[in-house]
């Protein structure tokens, strides 16, 4: 990565775990909220002006950078600075996923079964080559249940939920795997805006991949009839009932479904790229749990 | 007989104890077990995908085989008919082909064009090569061990989801 970005990729970083942040403790991350009177402006807090002021800060360093001609220097992790912003990160994200909960968003079925539906688009689109038992068994029949479960309009039962949650993060680890998100991260040459998106969808996977080795002991614990009632303890943090309209569901994935394809023919930013950052909006906003 | 009993129960509770006191390494090493696994696994199936996409097949003539160390030097002409050498990993295959490799004999292998190091194989067996999880190694038995650990003793893994963590043991105790 050169200098320029390497700061917008950890710009990136810095707003998604501050926009999960703020989620998780069931605050509003934007500062407008829709209302029946309509969409209505919300006081700015700390977090969102430290947002906006390392963002331009940021754009700042890159504007200086890019006049001295200095934009273009390799930033590795092989050099003091950024090894030691990598550690700091690698420990970070290693605590949130591993022993911290803050940072998870809720889910429910009806996000579930949008992730797994982008997913599967972002696989056929690409024209990659996914493997066909590993989609059929991580994202097909999963989804069918998923539809079901949408359908049937009654919550599931805890374990229930505990291995849908469980699948939700495979369908998450296999889209890192089949988009090669490994080798993008070791690529050397971004634009800014891919630099931003990686950062953000970094985190982003790297809290669930994580979290999805934790959440695999648990769920493989319940073996033992005396492990079940920890479950609730977990669940109810990480699974919402609360559901969004099926119709509102239909239109924003039609919405979402256009964009990627629309940005697949136009190819502004990197197919996988732009599939994972639909995933994260789709969670963390489009078809978003109560907090 | 009762002494004798009450005496293997407390040791059964110290080893109880000392399990789940022990539990959180078990996670921390889990995890390292797991990512050094997909790493592992990453670069098998990458390989498997390159040798299957841009791999080249010819034939080799072995000059050394180390069967302690699993691997065999082979020779052969690359697809610009220039020498290379090369090490046949021996690991993925069974002992009967091992077994059938002798120095100075021929095989056919399928190995990667520059630049991405010709990492031969026998190209007879490499259809069994995707499925060969001789990555996993000690890495997958460590894991393993620790994950049966872990399912007899959970409770650090619900660290973070609850403020009277000290419940969960109370739950244990009381049961």
């Amino acid at each position: 990565m050169t200098v320029s970005t390497f700061i917008a990729f950890l710009y990136g970083m810095f707003l998604e775990v501050a926009w999960l942040w703020d989620q998780a403790q069931g605050k509003k991350f934007f500062p407008w909220q829709r209302t029946p009177e309509g969409w209505q402006r919300i006081p700015m807090r700390k977090l969102q002006w430290a947002v906006v002021v390392l963002g331009l800060g940021a754009a700042a360093l890159i504007g200086i950078l890019e006049f001295l001609g200095v934009s273009g220097a390799s930033a590795d992790i092989s050099q003091p600075i950024p090894f030691m912003l990598y550690t700091a990160i690698g420990l970070f994200v290693f605590g949130a996923g591993v022993i911290w909960d803050g940072l998870l968003p809720r889910v429910n079925e009806i996000t579930i079964l949008g992730v797994q539906l982008i997913v599967m688009l972002g696989l056929v689109i690409s024209g990659g080559r996914p493997n066909p038992w590993a989609t059929t068994f991580v994202l097909i029949v999963p989804a069918g249940v998923m539809l079901y479960l949408v359908a049937r309009k009654q919550p599931p039962g805890m374990a229930t939920k505990a291995i849908i949650y469980l699948w939700y993060t495979f369908s998450l680890i296999l889209m890192l795997y089949q988009s090669g998100f490994g080798e993008m991260i070791s690529r050397n040459t971004f634009s800014l805006p891919e630099a931003f998106v990686l950062g953000t969808t970094f985190i982003f996977f790297l809290l669930h991949a994580l979290f999805a080795i934790r959440f695999f002991i648990i769920v493989s614990s319940l073996i033992l009839p005396r492990n079940r009632r920890f479950l609730p303890i977990m669940i109810s943090r990480l699974f919402s009932d609360e559901q969004i309209p099926i119709r509102r569901f239909i239109l924003l994935l039609a919405i979402v479904s256009g964009v990627i394809a629309l940005n697949a023919w136009i190819g502004l930013i990197d197919t996988y790229l732009f599939v994972s950052l639909s995933v994260m909006i789709g969670t963390q906003v489009l078809f978003q749990a109560k907090q | 007989m009762q002494k004798l009993k009450k005496f293997l129960r407390n040791v059964w509770r110290g080893v109880d104890v000392a399990m789940a006191l022990i539990s959180p390494m078990m996670i921390i090493v889990f995890i390292i077990c797991v990512l050094e696994l997909f790493y592992r696994g990453g670069e098998h199936f990458r390989l498997v995908d390159q040798l299957e996409q841009i791999g080249q097949v010819t034939t080799a003539t072995i000059q050394h085989l180390d069967i302690h160390g699993k691997t065999a030097l082979i020779q052969f002409s690359n697809h610009e008919g220039k020498p290379e050498h090369g090490y046949l990993e021996l690991k993925y295959y069974a002992r009967r082909v091992v077994a059938g490799l002798t120095v100075g004999s021929e095989v056919r292998i399928r190995y990667l064009p520059e630049p991405y190091g010709n990492r031969p194989v026998l190209e007879e067996h490499f259809r069994q090569l995707r499925f060969h999880w001789t990555f996993t190694g000690e890495y997958g038995v460590l894991a393993l061990i620790c994950w049966a650990w872990m399912v007899i003793h959970p409770e650090f893994l619900y660290i973070g989801y609850t403020r009277d963590f000290s419940s969960i043991f109370k739950m244990e105790l009381h049961q």
